[in-house]
């Protein structure tokens, strides 16, 4: 796994264990709170990973990443005040080395092609998760773009920014 | 000052204009504009006949009158100082040539005025028209304008000349009183704008509520059945295959939920604006139908848009599709979405049956009336053009943002 920020090697994570490599910081965005639990437990299981915030709505998600500068975001679509393709564009100005991975229920591969279109990283129907969370997770720390299953075959040169 | 409204049918010289409307015809992509102003000419005539145009019941109050004169021969316009102010262009930016002034119209009175005013050079037939005017400080005006000859001692045409009438107000007076008429009979469209509205409301709040409660727990279902088996490792190949099935029908039963939650209001609105949900619906019609749409809106700028404007001009867009669905048997259709500084427009087009606006009741079918009842709420207008075998038009016309004066203004229609 690659990461740009490289906190320490003696960091913790967000369990307080000490991990050895670099420490990706990471933001959850999603205003259901039962979403966060389960994203938030199972991003735990990664020693690398450390969850820096949480927040509900996008205008607080654009305000967070350009305080935190986190490595990664995971961006819901369907978001208060700001929705979650205006805050990608908006987290891209004010925290460019953060790569964005999308997490939503809608699965409409034309608006999964215009969410990618903001420059995000990938993107993941919240109903695979449990299958691929963890390697959309890592294709996008990698710098790969990212899209479930059921999107293959679906031409990813239109969903280029 | 010509206030007749008997049409005459006597014959004139042809005029340059005239001349230009011909060549225009005989050159090639142009049908469908020369389509469009025929039929406003027809609608035009059919106005003069029914006594429409001209008519002074609405006892204009406080009306502005401005005045012009157009030199024939030395093609030089001299307008009143009234009339600048009418407009609402700068005295000192001088009186523009007669095509320019399609910039002081919507597109269908442009085509109107166009039309008299040909046929006043033709025929020397006076005119009064009842217009929609884009005013200088973005605001819609109407407007009744009055064309006539001015010939000399030979009969030779010199100078058209008229008035232009500022009658909003008198528009809006007459709008109150039937509003307020229909309001204490307890029909006609205030009862319909209620109904539109709150059906858009629930249908909003239901949506809502399937997006940001069941699907979100339907969604935490199939992951939780996806992360049993990883949970339970030691589970038999038939356990794992009734949880695959298990997390298939739940994902199955999301995209339904997602169907019928877009079907009440469509998220890809909100998210990624008109644009991309007019696309969209004529992707979905196209696969629907097997109609063919081109469709193109590359013009619309998100940010100026009133959200309210925004879903009624959606829906109407829905509609007018879903018209042409039930009634047109067309083959193709043409859609485009454009924005000025002041309005969205809409024109769809298709190669279908058509219908005779005359007689036939489809301009009065229910998918008509609830594209009016759209517009009524929004301030925006709808003209149709149609002839059997000749496919119909429709443009449609809508303010940028909803009016302080609201449903008051929601009034200023003029709806077939």
């Amino acid at each position: 796994m690659q990461c740009r920020n490289n906190v320490g090697v003696s960091a913790l994570n967000s369990k307080g264990n000490p991990v050895d490599g670099p420490i990706i910081k990471v933001l959850l965005v999603d205003d259901f709170e039962p979403w966060l639990s389960y994203v938030r437990s199972t991003l735990e299981t990664q020693r690398q990973l450390l969850i820096v915030g949480e927040v509900t709505d996008g205008l607080r998600a654009i305000q967070r990443a350009q305080e935190l500068q986190p490595d990664l975001v995971l961006l819901d679509l369907g978001l208060p005040k700001v929705n979650g393709i205006e805050a990608a564009r908006r987290i891209r100005q004010c925290a460019p080395n953060a790569k964005i991975l999308f997490m939503s229920e809608v699965q409409s591969w034309e608006i999964v092609k215009e969410a990618l279109r903001t420059g995000a990283g990938g993107y993941v129907v919240k109903a695979d998760a449990g299958a691929e969370l963890l390697d959309a997770v890592n294709a996008v720390l990698r710098g790969e773009k990212f899209v479930g299953s059921r999107f293959a075959g679906q031409d990813l040169a239109d969903a280029s920014d | 000052m010509g206030t007749n409204a008997n049409p005459l049918r006597s014959h004139s010289t042809l005029h340059q204009l005239t001349q230009r409307k011909l060549e225009t015809r005989s050159q090639p992509g142009t049908n469908e504009s020369n389509r469009q102003i025929d039929a406003a000419a027809r609608e035009c005539r059919i106005s003069f006949n029914r006594g429409l145009i001209g008519e002074t019941e609405d006892g204009v109050l406080d009306a502005v009158k401005g005045s012009w004169q157009w030199d024939i021969k030395t093609d030089v316009t001299t307008w009143s100082e009234q009339l600048y102010w009418i407009i609402g262009r700068d005295r000192g930016s001088g009186v523009p040539c007669f095509r320019e002034h399609s910039t002081f119209y919507t597109s269908s009175s442009w085509s109107l005025l166009l039309n008299a005013t040909i046929e006043l050079l033709r025929t020397g037939l006076p005119y009064e028209l009842r217009l929609q005017m884009l005013h200088g400080d973005g605001t819609r005006r109407w407007v009744m304008i009055r064309g006539e000859p001015v010939r000399d001692d030979r009969g030779d045409l010199l100078q058209l000349r008229g008035t232009v009438e500022d009658i909003s107000e008198s528009k809006r007076q007459t709008a109150m009183n039937s509003r307020e008429l229909q309001g204490r009979t307890g029909g006609g469209h205030t009862v319909g704008d209620r109904l539109i509205h709150a059906q858009e409301e629930y249908n909003s709040k239901v949506a809502s509520n399937l997006r940001d409660n069941v699907c979100q727990r339907a969604s935490m279902l199939a992951v939780w059945i996806q992360s049993f088996s990883s949970s339970f490792p030691g589970l038999s190949p038939q356990e794992e295959f009734r949880l695959e099935e298990l997390w298939q029908y739940t994902t199955e039963l999301l995209t339904e939920l997602d169907r019928v939650a877009d079907e009440l209001y469509p998220s890809y609105l909100d998210l990624l604006g008109l644009r991309f949900a007019i696309t969209e619906a004529c992707r979905q019609f196209t696969k629907k139908t097997g109609i063919a749409v081109e469709c193109n809106c590359t013009d619309i700028r998100a940010e100026h848009l009133d959200k309210h404007i925004v879903l009624a001009f959606f829906r109407v867009a829905e509609e007018a599709l879903a018209n042409i669905a039930k009634h047109s048997h067309a083959k193709n259709v043409g859609m485009k979405v454009s924005q000025n500084s002041m309005e969205l427009v809409l024109q769809v087009s298709d190669d279908g049956v058509g219908f005779d606006e005359a007689t036939s009741k489809a301009a009065t079918g229910i998918g008509f009336l609830r594209i009016k009842e759209r517009l009524r709420q929004i301030g925006g207008s709808l003209a149709v053009w149609s002839q059997p075998g000749c496919g119909t038009s429709i443009e449609v016309h809508a303010p940028l943002r909803m009016s302080e004066r609201g449903a008051t203004d929601s009034q200023r229609l003029r709806l077939l």
